[in-house]
């Protein structure tokens, strides 16, 4: 007989728990491991790392800004006004979320490519051309973010009190007045969530970039995509360029959630 | 002013609304009714939220809604002051903000606004919570806020959407005090919507009774004390209301197998019987004397209301008589206890229907 001595959890959970958390530990051990500590600054001032961590910053946080800026609005549309065909567009919006990141820069590429539905016109009018440049790596960013500042905005406007809005309309407010007086400002956590996850989801981004916006070094080479190339060629280079990716998804994840330690 | 004139008329799928509004300026009509009752969906429709689906307001000499003229004035152009059952105060903004949010939506320079607002709270006596957030005040403070805000705004009506019903009992008095003070000085017309019969006999100079999407009598407090139509009215009112077929003073009552005399002889026909609780007196014995009314009957529930108990008998079903505690023990009324009635005639109302 043994004595109890509190509830506990069975074997058969705490098993594939453990193994399911060494299973995201291990490999982020390995690359800790693996990392030449010593030679770390040298690295991080190679020029491949040093372009690669500028044009990510500037695309990602550039593709965060615009999903804010088209993506919020969008997001209260599906929230506050009924219209026909509202769970089609609210399904439409999510498919960048499931799609595989290739096929979505597969598309864009149909789209906004040179000889693209949109592309081909704009080029012939403005000799412009979207892919293989910054607004290619920008715009796909934006293609596989922007459903995350949607589905995280809309979530939180739903849940919202819409009765304190119309009581900002018998007041006198403006329904634009009311949006950005009460609604926005009411929402504040879940628009800084959305942003943050938009960004990571963009700083992320590998398939839909290097399928629209290829693979250039200094134009069009993200850190992904420079881990990917570097892996290939100077193996040092690429463990530093997931180190910095690591620490920002950990930055993030701190801003993200706030509070680390307790039970909860 | 010609006040506000309305038909509203709202159809859903399992509810439809079809109620005539009109309440002159400097007066308060208060639109009772049960829960569900359409209340809430009259009050959407005056203020904009939703549209009419047929009928008409007209506020003043602007007409808010007509849905055959294709008119729709947007709410935050209707210019009514809204008190709503929760205050629905801007939670980010403090006091002053909230109340100074109307002026500023008007177009006034914040400065104005604030200088507007603090008029407002000083005349409310709210200036120690000026600076405080919303989720810092007691929520009679913060109905009082949402009061002295709909104020602010220079609205042309006044909707007071069930103002006290979210509040404790220690709150609606300085509350109801609140209201009793601004509807008597507000110009304009004022609508009150209430379930409450003791803000509605207190605030209202008529009341429109809503049941079931429809209004079902209209008329003065004293007029619906003295004569209510309906089974709801009555027990609003605090009277029992029953009917029956009556023939020189003898009511034969629908319900039960009870027959009731009145005083009054003048009727004939369908009647509608009023008892005020409070004229019903209980006995353990069959009563001695000769009171004209007096059965057997049982207890079918108790339930203190204030100074009083409520007793509810079984037969006529519901009827209900107000005793006194003393004699709740004295009697030993329990839930089911054997009890004998008695009324004088005299205290027995008798109307025709």
């Amino acid at each position: 007989m043994s004595r109890r001595i509190g509830p506990r959890a069975p074997a058969l959970v705490v098993v594939p728990a453990a193994i399911a958390f060494s299973l995201i530990v291990a490999p982020l051990a390995g690359l800790a491991l693996a990392v030449p500590w010593r030679r770390l600054p040298d690295l991080l001032g190679a020029p491949i790392v040093v372009e690669a961590l500028r044009l990510s910053l500037v695309t990602s946080l550039s593709a965060a800004l615009i999903c804010l800026v088209i993506g919020v609005p969008l997001a209260w549309l599906l929230a506050r006004v009924p219209f026909p065909g509202r769970t089609l567009v609210r399904a439409v919006v999510t498919l960048p979320m499931v799609l595989p990141p290739v096929v979505g820069g597969a598309a864009l590429l149909f789209a906004f490519g040179r000889r693209g539905v949109f592309g081909e016109p704009l080029a012939d009018a403005t000799g412009f051309v979207l892919p293989f440049s910054i607004w290619a790596v920008i715009l796909a960013n934006v293609f596989v973010a922007l459903p995350f500042l949607i589905v995280t905005v809309e979530g939180a406007l739903v849940s919202a009190d819409e009765r304190v809005e119309h009581a900002a309309a018998s007041l006198g407010a403006t329904p634009m007045r009311v949006i950005t007086r009460v609604t926005l400002p009411s929402i504040g956590p879940s628009l800084r969530a959305g942003l943050l996850l938009a960004w990571a989801r963009a700083l992320g981004e590998f398939g839909a970039t290097v399928t629209f916006a290829g693979n250039l070094q200094g134009r069009t080479q993200t850190l992904p995509l420079a881990v990917f190339v570097a892996l290939e060629s100077d193996r040092d280079a690429a463990l530093v360029i997931s180190l910095v990716l690591v620490v920002i998804s950990l930055v993030l994840l701190v801003a993200l959630r706030g509070r680390w330690w307790g039970a909860r | 002013m010609s006040g506000l004139r309305g038909r509203l008329v709202i159809r859903r799928h399992d509810f439809d609304l079809d109620v005539d509004l009109d309440v002159e300026p400097g007066s308060t009509l208060a639109l009772l009714g049960p829960n569900g009752a359409g209340k809430s969906t009259a009050v959407d429709a005056l203020t904009g939220i939703v549209g009419l689906d047929d009928g008409r307001i007209r506020l003043g000499g602007r007409v808010l809604d007509d849905p055959a003229a294709g008119v729709f004035v947007p709410s935050h152009q209707r210019r009514m002051g809204v008190v709503f059952q929760r205050h629905h105060l801007i939670p980010h903004l403090r006091v002053r903000d909230n109340v100074a949010f109307g002026p500023q939506a008007a177009g006034r320079r914040r400065r104005a606004a604030r200088a507007a607002a603090d008029d407002w709270i000083h005349r409310f006596e709210l200036s120690e919570l000026a600076d405080r957030r919303p989720s810092e005040l007691s929520g009679g403070q913060a109905q009082r806020v949402a009061i002295a805000r709909a104020l602010a705004s220079d609205p042309e009506m006044l909707v007071l959407d069930e103002p006290m019903s979210a509040l404790d009992v220690a709150s609606r008095a300085g509350v109801r005090r609140d209201l009793a003070a601004i509807l008597g000085d507000f110009p304009g017309p004022r609508l009150l919507i209430s379930h409450d019969p003791t803000d509605v006999f207190l605030l209202a100079d008529r009341i429109a009774v809503v049941e079931d999407g429809r209004i079902t009598q209209t008329g003065t407090p004293a007029e619906l004390r003295r004569r209510p139509a309906t089974s709801y009215v009555a027990a609003l009112a605090g009277r029992n209301l029953l009917r029956g077929s009556c023939v020189a003073g003898r009511i034969d009552l629908d319900d039960d197998d009870v027959t009731i005399t009145s005083a009054n002889t003048s009727v004939s026909g369908r009647a509608l019987v009023v008892i005020p609780p409070q004229a019903i007196a209980l006995h353990s014995d069959r009563p001695h004397g000769s009171p004209r009314n007096a059965w057997r009957t049982r207890v079918a529930g108790i339930e203190p209301l204030g100074d009083v108990v409520r007793v509810t008998l079984q037969a006529p079903d519901g009827l209900q008589a107000d005793v006194t505690p003393g004699a709740i023990a004295t009697l030993s009324l329990t839930p089911g206890a054997d009890v004998w009635v008695s009324i004088k005639a005299t205290e027995v109302e008798v109307w025709p229907a």
